[in-house]
C-alpha cells in the first residue's frame, strides 16, 4: 500500500485529525531538532522553537494549501521563528556569549573539540539573520536553491548573494581554524 | 569570465545551482587558474566545518511533548466551556472557510437580499391598497380572527389590517 504523503496528512490534521498530526510530527521531528539546534546553537531553545514550529502547522492546517511541498512550508515556518528568536536574542543580550577556553587548559582532545564548535557557532552567530537562515539550509537536508529561495521569500538569485557573502564572512572569521 | 566574476559565483558552482553551459566555462577557468582553484579550496574548508558542526540527539519525548501540547490547545479554554457541555456553534462552518469562501458566502447572501427586493417591490407597493375589506374578510389567515367582540385585540388587529391607507387618513 502506497505510504500517505505530507500533504495527505495535513489535509486530514485540517479536519481535527490528531493522529495524522502525531505522523507529521514523527516524521519531521529530527531534521526540524536539527535545522533548529543549528541556527540557535541551544538545546532548551531549540526545543522550544522545534516544539512552536509543529503546534504553528497545527494551528494553520485549515488554511493550508498545497501549492508548495510540505517540506517546504514547514522550514518556512520554523526558519521564519528561528530568525525571530535570533533577532531578539541579538537584541536582549548581547554579552551572552560564550567564553573562550584559555588555550593552556585545553590539552584535553574533547574541550578542544568543543572549543572548535564554539568558534563555528560565534562565526555563524555574528552573520545577518537571513544570511545566516542561507548558510544552515544550505547544509541541510539537501535543499535547492530554489527551495531556500521558496523558505526565506526572496529570489533564487538574492540566495545564491545571501550564500556568497555569508561565505565570505564565514572564511573570514574561520580562517585560524583552516588548514594552510 | 573574468576572475571577479567566477569568485562571485563559486559557492553555486560548488552546490551545481548555475547553468550547465556556465558550469563547463567556469571549470575551464578554473583549469588555468590557479588563484580561483585555491579559492574553491577554501570555500570547501568552510564548508567542511559547517557540516562537522555536531547537534545532539532529538531529546526523549520531544514527540509526546508536542502531541501533549496539542491535546490542551485542542480543548476548548476552561473559562469559554459552553452552557451544556455542548459545542453548539452554529456558524462554525463559516469560521471554518478560507477567506475568499467567506467573501463568496456574504456576496451571495447580499444578492439574494437584493434579489428579493427587487422581486417584491410590486407587491410592498401595491398589494394593501387593492385588498378591499369584502375581500379582507376572506384572506387566508385572517378568518379566525373574524367571531371577535368588539373591543379585543383580536378586532383592532382585524380593523388595521384590512383598512387601506386612503381610509386610514379619512378616518383621522
Ligand atoms: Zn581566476
Amino acid at each position: 500500500m502506497r505510504e500517505t504523503t505530507d500533504e495527505e496528512l495535513m489535509q486530514a490534521v485540517a479536519g481535527g485529525d490528531l493522529e495524522a498530526f502525531n505522523e507529521l510530527v514523527l516524521r519531521h521531528q529530527d531534521l526540524a531538532w536539527k535545522l533548529a539546534y543549528r541556527f540557535l546553537g541551544d538545546a532548551i531553545e531549540a526545543e522550544d522553537v522545534a516544539q512552536e514550529s509543529f503546534l504553528k502547522i497545527l494551528e494553520a492546517a485549515p488554511r493550508y494549501r498545497p501549492t508548495a511541498t510540505f517540506r517546504t512550508y514547514f522550514y518556512r515556518i520554523l526558519t521564519h521563528l528561528c530568525i525571530d528568536r535570533v533577532r531578539k536574542k541579538q537584541l536582549t543580550s548581547i554579552d551572552d556569549i560564550p567564553e573562550a577556553i584559555d588555550p593552556s587548559l585545553s590539552q584535553d582532545e574533547g574541550l578542544i573539540e568543543k572549543e572548535r564548535q564554539d568558534q563555528i557557532h560565534l562565526a555563524l552567530d555574528a552573520l545577518p539573520p537571513n544570511q545566516k537562515a542561507a548558510m544552515i539550509l544550505r547544509h541541510h537536508d539537501g535543499l535547492s536553491y530554489a527551495e531556500i529561495s521558496q523558505i526565506l521569500g526572496v529570489t533564487p538569485k538574492a540566495v545564491e548573494g545571501l550564500i556568497s557573502r555569508a561565505g565570505a564572512s564565514l572564511q573570514a572569521r574561520l580562517s585560524h581554524l583552516q588548514k594552510k | 569570465m573574468n576572475c571577479k566574476e567566477i569568485l562571485s559565483r563559486l559557492h553555486a558552482y560548488i552546490d551545481e545551482e548555475v547553468p550547465a553551459r556556465l558550469m563547463r566555462e567556469m571549470e575551464e577557468h578554473l583549469g588555468v587558474c590557479p588563484s580561483c582553484r585555491s579559492q574553491v579550496e577554501r570555500i570547501r574548508q568552510v564548508d567542511d566545518m559547517l557540516d562537522s558542526m555536531t547537534v545532539p540527539p532529538l531529546p526523549q519525548r520531544f514527540s509526546a511533548r508536542v502531541m501533549a501540547e496539542a491535546r490542551r490547545r485542542a480543548l476548548p479554554a476552561p473559562g469559554k466551556r459552553p452552557l451544556l457541555g455542548l459545542d453548539w456553534m452554529p456558524l462554525r462552518w463559516f469560521v471554518d472557510l478560507t477567506v475568499p469562501m467567506r467573501l463568496a458566502a456574504c456576496a451571495m447572501v447580499l444578492v439574494a437580499c437584493l434579489l428579493g427586493m427587487f422581486m417584491s417591490r410590486d407587491l410592498s407597493l401595491s398589494g394593501s391598497a387593492r385588498t378591499t375589506v369584502a375581500e379582507g374578510e376572506n384572506l387566508d389567515g385572517f378568518e379566525w380572527f373574524s367571531p371577535t367582540p368588539p373591543t379585543s385585540l383580536g378586532s383592532a388587529y382585524l380593523t388595521l389590517a384590512l383598512t387601506t391607507p386612503e381610509e386610514k387618513s379619512v378616518s383621522r
